[in-house]
């Protein structure tokens, strides 16, 4: 099978002569992260990298991509060069795309290979979107489109009238990359503190086997201007949720189903989202060493206020299924979560100099966590080709084991220049 | 007299009602102006090559290509840009579904993400990706929002033209209080506008450089819009220009942002 597959393809792109020029783009960027409040799980190691304790990251990026498009098929390769300035670690070479797109029928899509992939309707919240997040990229200055790390997929889009059906697979299973404590202090559960690398806790990953993959299923369509999404996912929960009684940390199996909904309200831009995560290895909840199954949805909604400023909100909320069990698994003193967790999100953006100059704010406010997490940026186009950044990622909370209170003491302030071509 | 009148009474229904009866020349010279600018054929697609150029004289450019699909004449149209230049937005594509009446439906693909964010229904007279043109000035004001009056002739780029005021019927609609229009005899097409204030000032003058037929129709390839508060302007040209429709109406969606025909790619 996986042989037809491959000459099928050989053949395509043999017969597809018609390739056009192939197009090259691209940036090369400095980023300097410097911290902003002291780290004492990163001093406390002895030998722990100086520049790693200052600089959550201080690196020279460059990215070049590469697009090519035949008849019924198109290429994309988008390849980063990463160059630390902090450690001896050199030069590192990052593929974080590499696709083939087929067209071969009027009602279906190929898209194969390493890929970034996005849906749901959250403003950097999900619910449905089970792809992997690069959390560590997210709090230490890289741009926001870094939250997005690739994944190996084969992702089929079928067009059937006006609703559309989406099927992608990925051979092994991708977690989100959570800080280990190196650019970031990480909070280890195992020891109830924050801790450097060294003491980070273990975490095993699944074996790269076929058993150990991933399905992500979409179907949408549109009613007038309002659009509607199904979604579906069976794999993994996407950050290490269980632990073993050999101090582990792994990620159990888990599935899940949702829904979302957006549609303009007058002149504002309202979306509703919902999800069930389905704890497979802990369905009934008894099991205190895996996680839950909750729910898990949000409310936003967004306005432009005129004069190039847009306004948006969020309301996001989690609720722990089986409670009364998780409390009974409890052990004493240790670590507990409210039944219903709910977040806040606010974004305001500010555009002026003809949209050369931006002003860009983004808050998470945790009501039942006490944590916080803000994100201001000023982004300014010098020319069409250089743009520089000055940005911050504030992060705290009361407690060090909730979404952003395990981040506190990681502030930093960054800036960035990057000059695309 | 009398029989003149039911003359001219009967004559009034055959021609077809009280819409046309109630059209002044003003206001059909408007209508078909609106219709042969921003409503040529059913559709069509061009390369745009943009230029902003401030008070220093510092220039900014953007290039990409525009499609555009008709559902009906002075009714909805359905957009799609993708842009090629800048380097920083290459890949990024832009989808527009305009309603005649009511706020439109406008989505954003961002490649590196793979995201398709929905944006929030703008004022129509904010601006265009930056420009000096806003939302309205590239799909379009439609003539019903404007009282129109004849206020003379006059010669624009060697051209007979007919002078038109247009006044918002609801000063919220719009940023200016009244506009002059120089529209061409022959294409319909405006050669030149002026958008003034309250105080009678003129803010904004547009200009069309140049004329050419393509596949029939007249067409506007060169566009000049001067912010004469700040003293900037921006200047479009269009380039391998069809009407042609490549693409249908319903094609105009999340398909079509992720995936860029070919042919627009370069």
């Amino acid at each position: 099978m996986r042989n037809v597959l491959i000459a099928m393809m050989l053949t395509l792109l043999m017969s597809a002569t018609a390739w056009s020029q192939p197009i090259i783009g691209g940036f090369v960027e400095a980023n300097q992260a410097v911290r902003v409040e002291q780290n004492e799980a990163l001093d406390a190691v002895e030998n722990s990298d100086l520049g790693e304790r200052e600089y959550p990251r201080s690196e020279f990026r460059a990215q070049l991509t590469v697009r090519d498009a035949a008849d019924a098929a198109s290429f994309f390769l988008r390849v980063d060069v990463v160059s630390e300035g902090t450690d001896n670690s050199g030069t590192a070479i990052d593929l974080r795309e590499a696709y083939l797109k087929l067209y071969l029928l009027d009602w279906l899509d190929i898209k194969v290979g390493r890929q970034v992939a996005t849906w749901g309707t959250g403003d950097l919240i999900f619910a449905n979107d089970l792809f992997a997040k690069d959390w560590e990229a997210f709090f230490t200055a890289l741009d926001d489109t870094y939250l997005k790390p690739p994944q190996d997929l084969l992702r089929l889009s079928f067009y059937l009238g006006g609703i559309t059906a989406e099927v992608a697979t990925s051979p092994h299973f991708t977690p989100d990359n959570l800080p280990d404590g190196t650019r970031l202090s990480v909070y280890n559960p195992f020891v109830g503190v924050a801790v450097d690398v060294e003491m980070a806790p273990a975490i095993d990953e699944p074996l790269r086997s076929l058993r150990n993959g991933e399905v992500f299923a979409r179907t949408y369509g549109s009613m007038g201007s309002a659009e509607w999404a199904l979604y579906g996912y069976k794999g993994f929960w996407p950050t290490p949720q269980g632990a073993t009684t050999t101090g582990m940390l792994y990620y159990p199996r888990m599935w899940s189903l949702g829904a979302s909904y957006r549609r303009p309200v007058g002149s504002m831009l309202v979306h509703a989202e919902g999800a069930a995560y389905i704890s497979q290895d802990d369905p009934d909840g008894d099991d205190p060493m895996i996680a839950n199954s909750q729910l898990r949805g949000f409310v936003g909604t967004e306005k432009s206020l005129g004069n190039d400023w847009t306004l948006g909100g969020q309301y996001y909320a989690e609720y722990m299924l089986d409670y009364d069990k998780y409390q009974a698994g409890l052990r004493p003193g240790g670590v507990e979560f409210d039944e219903l967790r709910s977040t806040v999100t606010v974004r305001v953006t500010k555009f002026i100099l003809n949209q050369n100059l931006q002003f860009s704010g983004f808050a998470y406010w945790g009501l039942s966590d006490s944590d916080w997490h803000l994100r201001p940026s000023i982004s300014y186009k010098l020319t069409d080709e250089v743009n520089w950044t000055l940005g911050a990622s504030l992060v705290g909370g009361d407690k060090p084991y909730t979404m952003f209170g395990q981040f506190r003491d990681n502030s930093n302030v960054f800036t960035r220049v990057r000059y695309s071509f | 007299m009398k029989q003149m009148l039911s003359t001219l009474v009967i004559v009034l229904l055959l021609a077809g009602g009280t819409a046309w009866a109630q059209q002044n020349p003003a206001e059909k010279l408007m209508t078909d102006s609106h219709l042969a600018y921003y409503y040529a054929g059913d559709g069509g697609s061009a390369k745009v090559k943009m230029v902003l150029t401030n008070k220093k004289g510092k220039t900014r450019e953007r290039e990409f290509w525009m499609l555009r699909r008709d559902i009906k004449d002075l009714g909805n149209q359905n957009y799609y840009t993708y842009f090629t230049k800048p380097g920083d937005v290459a890949g990024t594509a832009f989808l527009v579904h305009k309603h005649a009446e009511g706020n439109d439906d406008r989505w954003l693909y961002i490649p590196a993400i793979d995201l398709v964010k929905r944006i929030a229904a703008d004022d129509r007279s904010s601006s265009f990706v930056g420009s000096d043109f806003s939302y309205e000035d590239v799909s379009g004001r439609l003539p019903i929002l404007d009282n129109h009056e004849i206020v003379g002739a006059d010669s624009v780029m060697g051209r007979a033209t007919i002078e038109v005021k247009s006044t918002p019927k609801d000063a919220k609609t719009a940023e200016w209080a009244y506009r002059l229009s120089w529209i061409d005899n022959e294409t319909k097409l405006p050669l030149k506008e002026e958008y003034f204030n309250k105080k009678g000032v003129a803010i904004r003058r547009f200009e069309a450089g140049k004329i050419e037929t393509i596949e029939g129709f007249p067409t506007a390839v060169e566009r000049t819009m001067y912010n004469l508060k700040r003293k900037q302007h921006t200047t479009i040209s269009f380039g391998e220009i069809s009407y042609k429709t490549p693409m249908k109406a319903d094609e105009f969606n999340e398909r079509l942002l992720k995936n860029p025909p070919r042919e627009y790619t370069r």
